[in-house]
């Protein structure tokens, strides 16, 4: 069981990043989630959904889906404003929370779920 | 205020270059968001301030709460004028370092602000003073090494003052129907680049999350202007062979904004080919006069591509162009330039809010709800549509700061201002 997105009905508000990173830190942040809308090329206006598990991450693209090894979206040439989310906590599935991942729970468009 | 801000009150002086820091007691004194603000802007008054800040809940799960803004000095009246900052902009200055920031003096020559995790820094921008706000954002970008650096930029310094210029946020509109370009202008000031990766506290968090949430459950999703009105209903019509996919600002669940691909095809999802593919439409306004002279929509969308470049205000510029002069035009840019020197208008008049929501700018409706927005963070045409009641999200302000807000008080607040 992992979260995943299906990023093409996605609108990029952010709502799961800030989510998550209230299971982290009980505060407001975009730094220390471990899902990450991808916006690094908005003149195109691309956006996908990333999250990062201890093993891979799971790269919801708008044309479709991948799970790739760490590391492998560097070699693949991810930008700058991609590599925070390497050195990001693993989703742990919001862990000891009752209601699930927090950021199933805030998406409005119900990009992401759990399978 | 302990809660749901960071940082202090950055006084940046472009006359001296020296940067002051001050606690924001005004939050305390006038309450947050737009009020405070515009107590920091009567101070510094005289100093022609641009004055950046957010609101109360900007940043947070509360939905839409995506909106900060940009106080300038209306070029016509003298009075304040507000310019929104939504998509990521007023999230990136919550998280900036800073409470707000005020930019006052006049630069001898062009510098932009950099602000960032508390630090804020004037640096020169003499090398891109004459590049168009694409390219200003991607320097910028570039220079930074971080392509999410939120980026409010003006057009072209090139000393012609006759036509309204509107302020960017990136590489899209930002409402500013000229008051905030001018202000740029007058001050040397290409942009302010914001990126913020700071943390902020709630009162009540656990409170105040699940209240957000609760929020959330019961607003739905829609897409496109038609959430404005009716006549922005007909702009999508008219504009949807073109639509890419739809945006929304920060923690909203609607989505505005539509991207509109006419260099290639709408359908295209994937990020290789045309590098610049089309615009993500921010306002209808200056599309509704473009489709009413006949223009079709990729004349209009190569219209209002080069208006956001130029860093034109594009409902002036559609009022005097016309479809014979994009027809022959090899070059849209170029064409938009000669009908910008060529022709003299003045700033719209402006009451204190950017109106993108019925065009009746005085109306008292619109300053009301504008009023929550600004202090609550909250985009108003998410207050009109979410179905939620402004007092609702007032008594969030408890579990977010501790302190009980409602209109009153914040009507109170700002009218010992103005």
């Amino acid at each position: 069981m992992r979260v995943k997105a299906r990023a093409i009905v996605c609108t990029g508000c952010g709502l799961c990043e800030i989510a998550c990173g209230y299971h982290r830190d009980e505060a407001f942040s975009l730094l220390s989630s471990s899902v990450m809308i991808y916006r690094a090329e908005e003149k195109k206006n691309y956006f996908a959904v990333i999250v990062k598990t201890d093993e891979d991450l799971f790269v919801g693209r708008p044309e479709g889906e991948q799970v790739m090894k760490l590391g492998e979206l560097q070699k693949a040439g991810g930008g700058a404003s991609a590599k925070p989310i390497l050195i990001r906590e693993s989703c742990d599935m919001c862990e000891g929370r009752e209601e699930g991942p927090l950021c199933v729970k805030a998406c409005p468009r119900n990009v992401l779920f759990v399978e | 205020m302990d809660y749901m801000y960071s940082g202090d009150l950055a006084i940046i002086d472009l006359e001296s270059g020296e940067v002051d820091f001050r606690e924001f007691t005004e939050l305390d004194d006038y309450g947050p968001g737009f009020s405070s603000c515009l107590a920091v802007f009567k101070e510094y008054e005289e100093s022609d301030p641009v004055v950046i800040g957010s609101g109360l809940f900007t940043g947070t799960t509360v939905p839409a709460s995506c909106l900060g803004f940009v106080l300038a000095k209306d070029s016509d009246s003298d009075r304040v004028f507000t310019v929104p900052l939504n998509l990521y902009a007023g999230v990136e200055v919550k998280f900036s370092g800073f409470s707000a920031v005020a930019i006052i003096g006049n630069a001898s020559s062009p510098v932009y602000v950099w602000l960032h995790d508390g630090v804020a820094d004037v640096l020169d921008a003499s090398n891109f003073a004459s590049s168009d706000t694409w390219n200003t954002t991607d320097l910028i970008r570039s220079e930074m090494g971080d392509r999410l650096v939120q980026v409010i930029s003006c057009g072209p310094f090139d000393n012609s003052h006759q036509f309204p210029k509107s302020a960017s946020i990136n590489y899209w509109g930002s409402l500013d129907p000229g008051h905030v370009a001018a202000s740029f202008f007058r001050k040397n000031l290409k942009a302010v680049a914001i990126r913020g990766l700071g943390m902020i506290d709630a009162a009540d968090p656990d409170a105040f999350f699940s209240s957000s949430l609760e929020f959330l459950k019961r607003c739905k999703p829609e897409n496109g202007f038609a959430l404005w009105n009716e006549q922005a209903a007909k702009i999508d019509e008219w504009v949807m062979p073109l639509v890419h996919r739809y945006r929304s600002c920060y923690g909203c669940p609607m989505a505005c904004f539509p991207f509109l691909k006419y260099r290639e095809q709408p359908s295209v999802l994937s990020s290789e080919g045309v590098e610049e593919p089309g615009i993500l439409l921010t306002a209808y306004h200056a599309l509704k006069l473009l489709k009413e002279k006949g223009f079709n929509p990729k004349e209009a969308m190569g219209v209002l591509e080069a208006c956001l470049k130029m860093g034109l205000e594009a409902i002036a510029l559609s009022s005097v162009i016309e479809p014979d002069a994009i027809k022959a035009s090899e070059n849209i840019v170029e064409t938009v330039k000669t009908i910008q020197k060529e022709n003299r208008i003045a700033i719209a008049p402006s009451a204190m809010f950017a109106n993108w929501y019925s065009g009746e700018e005085n109306s008292a409706f619109w300053e009301t709800l504008n009023r929550a927005a600004y202090t609550l963070g909250i985009c108003p045409i998410f207050l009109i549509k979410s179905g939620i009641d402004i007092s609702e999200f007032y008594r969030l302000s408890g579990l977010a700061c501790q302190t009980d807000f409602d209109q009153e008080s914040v009507d109170a607040s700002i009218n010992r201002l103005i």
